[in-house]
Formats: structure tokens, sequence, C-alpha cells
């Protein structure tokens, strides 16, 4: 538990996204609460990068985020994280010694760029829009579906503009009023058991990024 | 006759706020809830709500002597509430009061069993039922209560004093006959500290004929209640709460009609100034309140001592838990 709820603050603290240059980003989209750890996510450490245009989807081996993909859908390597008595370990827990819990990461981020495109891709946990992008406007709501494998879940924690706004419902819904015009972040985190030889929990956090121009 | 004010406790306490502040995931978020106005909160499905209200009234006399003026009342409201899901939730309250005369005269004992029917609606791209989760975004819409209530005549009507005479039908610890009673609801959080909250109801009596053949039918009643809530203090970690409200509580008492005519020194219109606190920890909360009759327009003024409008004051505690 105290693991999730770190991983929950970290979720708040920390932003992924993807900029109008197509360059995936790790920090502080709001340059005011930056503590000058901003970086941009190379390819080496991201796994997967799928594009959905139209009705066609398809996998880019190449891992190049291209401009002509209507919804961009980026899965990042996993990670192990094990806490000690002398430290949290980048490595998993049968790896380390007088380990005393360990989490495995999985990271994502879509960016949603036009209406009607396919945007649920079955990898993981995913933020997708039921509204249309191009009807949202400053004081609208982003009507939200939370999908695990593509399938809707319940009870996954949403936060936006630092402060969790609620769980996801039965359905797999919940909405966020947009507050300010520009790059939208949205995030999810949803913490799962693991067997607890290589981790402890799986926590997977995914990230939506919408523009809303006014 | 007097139309006491059992009437009053009774129906405010049927349709008030039941006391359970919206817990979020976030911390102790969400609207805050008056004492007198009804906010626009139904049961999560599947939850059961404990519920006390004690009405402590103080009347102003008209003399210094004993001469049988109304004094003070308590009244206690024990209520059960259940969310048969998460847009319909039901109650049942049983009322206990203790009315007491100048003279030392006083009645006591269970008033009318009383049942409530609330359905929860918000506005959210259309009006809609209240869903079973919404977000700090969604609690910001306007949301929405209509209730059915009514009364059933458990408590009794015909005590009588110690020579055999009835005692009068508005010291009796029943109606005789059911009443019924509709209210809608408002409610606007602003996603901040501050909680606008409305409502209004309309209570009907049937007559009811007593053992000496003497009718009574109570007067209708009107009530308008709006309030602000300010949340003053909270601390999500523990989930604590604390708010601050004031109300404006209007009433307008049809005059009571008896034997087909209209009673006299009954009725009126009045407004009250309810400021108050509420705690709130987890699920649980406790509220207090003084109810100040500030403005009064009754038929018969001067003759209407121990009437609604007539108090120094009300004081107002409540207890709720949900489980």
């Amino acid at each position: 538990m105290i693991i999730t709820q770190a991983l929950i603050y970290s979720l708040l603290a920390h932003d992924m996204w993807v900029d109008d240059a197509l360059v995936l980003h790790y920090g502080h989209m709001q340059m005011n609460h930056s503590h000058g750890d901003e970086k941009e996510i190379k390819k080496e450490e991201i796994s997967k990068v799928f594009c959905s245009s139209g009705s066609n989807v398809f996998e880019i081996e190449t891992k190049e985020l291209k401009a002509e993909c209507d919804t961009l859908f980026i899965v990042l390597n996993e990670a192990y994280y094990t806490k000690t008595p002398y430290g949290t370990k980048r490595q998993s827990k049968d790896k380390t010694k007088m380990a005393i819990s360990s989490f495995k990461s999985i990271e994502s981020v879509k960016r949603i760029n036009k209406d009607n495109s396919k945007q649920i891709f079955n990898k993981g946990l995913e933020l997708s829009l039921t509204n249309k992008l191009s009807s949202i406007e400053v004081g609208d709501k982003a009507r939200l579906l939370v999908t695990y494998d593509g399938r809707a879940r319940a009870g996954v924690s949403v936060a936006y503009a630092d402060k969790v706004r609620g769980v996801s419902d039965r359905d797999g819904r919940i909405n966020i009023r947009i507050q300010k015009a520009g790059l939208q972040n949205i995030k999810a985190s949803l913490t799962l058991k693991d067997d607890g030889i290589k981790s402890d929990e799986i926590i997977h956090s995914s990230t939506l990024n919408i523009k809303v121009l006014k | 006759m007097k139309k006491i004010s059992i009437l009053l406790a009774l129906c405010t306490g049927l349709f008030a706020h039941h006391g359970v502040p919206s817990i979020s995931l976030a911390g102790v978020e969400g609207p805050g809830a008056p004492l007198e106005t009804t906010s626009s909160s139904t049961l999560p499905e599947g939850s059961l709500l404990a519920y006390l209200k004690v009405d402590h009234a103080k009347y102003k006399t008209y003399t210094s002597t004993r001469d049988g003026e109304a004094e003070s009342s308590e009244y206690f409201m024990y209520g059960l509430g259940y969310g048969f899901n998460s847009y319909f939730s039901a109650y049942v309250f049983v009322p206990y009061y203790i009315k007491s005369q100048d003279d030392a005269f006083s009645t006591s004992g269970f008033h009318d069993i009383s049942f409530q029917f609330v359905l929860g609606m918000k506005y959210d791209d259309g009006l809609m039922l209240t869903p079973s989760s919404e977000s700090l975004d969604d609690m910001q819409d306007w949301h929405f209560t209509t209730s059915f209530s009514f009364t059933l005549p458990t408590g009794n009507s015909n005590a009588t004093m110690p020579d055999g005479s009835l005692i009068d039908a508005g010291m009796q610890t029943g109606f005789g006959e059911p009443s019924f009673m509709l209210g809608l609801s408002a409610t606007k959080w602003f996603g901040n500290d501050w909680t606008l909250v409305g409502d209004v109801s309309y209570n009907t009596f049937l007559e009811n004929t007593y053992s000496d053949g003497s009718k009574v039918r109570f007067g209708d009643e009107f009530r308008l209640n709006t309030a602000i809530s300010y949340m003053l203090y909270s601390k999500p970690a523990s989930k604590l709460r604390l708010d601050f409200n004031m109300e404006a509580n209007y009433l307008h008492l049809g005059r009571d009609i008896e034997n087909g005519s209209g009673a006299n020194a009954t009725g009126g219109e009045m407004i009250y100034l309810t400021p108050g606190a509420r705690l709130s920890y987890k699920t649980t909360s406790v509220a207090v309140g003084v109810k100040l009759p500030t403005w009064t327009n009754l038929n018969e003024e001067d003759l209407q001592q121990g009437a609604e409008g007539k108090e120094d004051y009300r004081l107002i505690f409540t207890f709720s838990a949900l489980l």
C-alpha cells in the first residue's frame, strides 16, 4: 500500500507528454513546477509504438513517432524497483539482497490528435476519449474510458492538474473538466498484485495527451 | 388551538439532509451539507445510514405567571436510511417528543412513524439519474433530488387529561391520520470551499376526527430553504472536515381547520436564520446550529404563544453515520 501511494504521488509529481514536434518528454509540462529533471525519452527506453490512422492500426517497428498518426500510443520498457534498507534499487526483487518490497512499473503515453480514429490498442492500461476531441473546449468535460487490455476497468485512479479527480466507474468511465487551453495531461494509475518473485506489485500508469485549442 | 412545533420538527426532520459528506478518493471533498436545508445527496448503493436529530425549542412567554404557556420542547428523530442504488434512497424515521408548559404540564411519547423516498438527479449535458461514481468535476454539476414522504398514525392522538377530557390536538403525540409531503432540492458545489443549497417542500394533512367527535385538519405547510456552506478546515489524510453553514428558512403555515372553520391563532409565515457548523470524520458527522426567528407575520401574532415563529431560539443537533 505504501508503495502504491508513493507511486500515485510520483505519478502526480511527474508528467510524460508528446509535444507538437512529436518528442516524448519526461518531467514537468508546466515549467514552473520544474525540478530541472526534464528529459527527452529516447527510443531505447521505449518498448513499443502503435499508430492508428483512420481504421488502420499498426505497430511502428522503428519506434518513430509519426505525424500521420491520428492517435499515437507509446509503451515504455518495464522497470523493476525494489526497496531495501540501503535505498531503492532499479532491479527485480529476486536479484536484490535484503529486499523489503518491490514493484514492476509499466508506463504508457497516448496522444490523440483527431476525432474518429481508433483509440484503444488493447495493451495494458489505457485512457481514451468517448466524446469528440474537436468539440472539447475549456470548461467542457473530457469523457474518458479506462481500459485494461481493451476491456473497461473500474476503480482506476485518474489525476489531472496535479490532483486525483476520482476513480473510473463500473463501466470504466470518468469525466474530467478541462481547465486551461493547450496540451492536456491526464493520468491513470492501476496497481495489481504480482507473484512476489520478481515483484510484489505491478503498477500500471498511463497518460493521455489531448490538445484543447480554446 | 395552537399549532405546535412538532409539525415543523417532524417535517424538516423528514426532509432535511442526513449529514453524510461526500468523501472522495482524494480526501474529504465535495459539497457541504447544511442542517435544515436539504442537500441533493443520495445514499451510496447498499449503504445504511443511522441518523439522530435533537431539536430543543425555547419559547417566548408573554406573562411571568404560571398560566399554561408553552415553555420548551425537545424533539428527537431517530432515522434509518438505505441506498437501494445510486439514485434511489429510502428512510424510516421514528420521532419522539417532550413538550413542556410553564405550569409543569407536559406531554411526551413517540409520534407518528414516517417514511421518505428520495430520487437523485443531476444535470450533465442533460438531466440524468445520479450515477454510481462521480469525479470531483462531476460533483460540481448541479444536483437535484425529489422526494415523497408520508406519516402513518402510529402515535396517540386521543390522550386524555386525568379528568378524561382530551388533551389539545396540538399536544397529542400523533396526527390521527396520515400526512404527505413532496419536496425538491438543488445543490451546487463550486469545486472549492463553497456550496449553495436550496429546497422547497409542501406538506399536507388529512382531517382527523378525535374521540370526542371534534375534527381538526392542520394547515398545509410550505417551506423554502436556502443555505451556503463554507469549508473552514479539512485534513484529507485523516478525512476530517469542518464546515460553517448559514441558512435562511422560510415557512408558511396555513390556518388549521377546526370542525369546518378556520381556527383562530393559527398559521402565518416566518423566516428563520440558522447559523451552524458540521464536523465530519470519515463517514460520520455531527452538526449543531441555532435557529433564530428573524421575521414573522403570524395570523394572530399576539395569540400564538408557543407556535412556530414565537421561539426565543431552537437549538439543533444531528448525528449521522454511514455504515
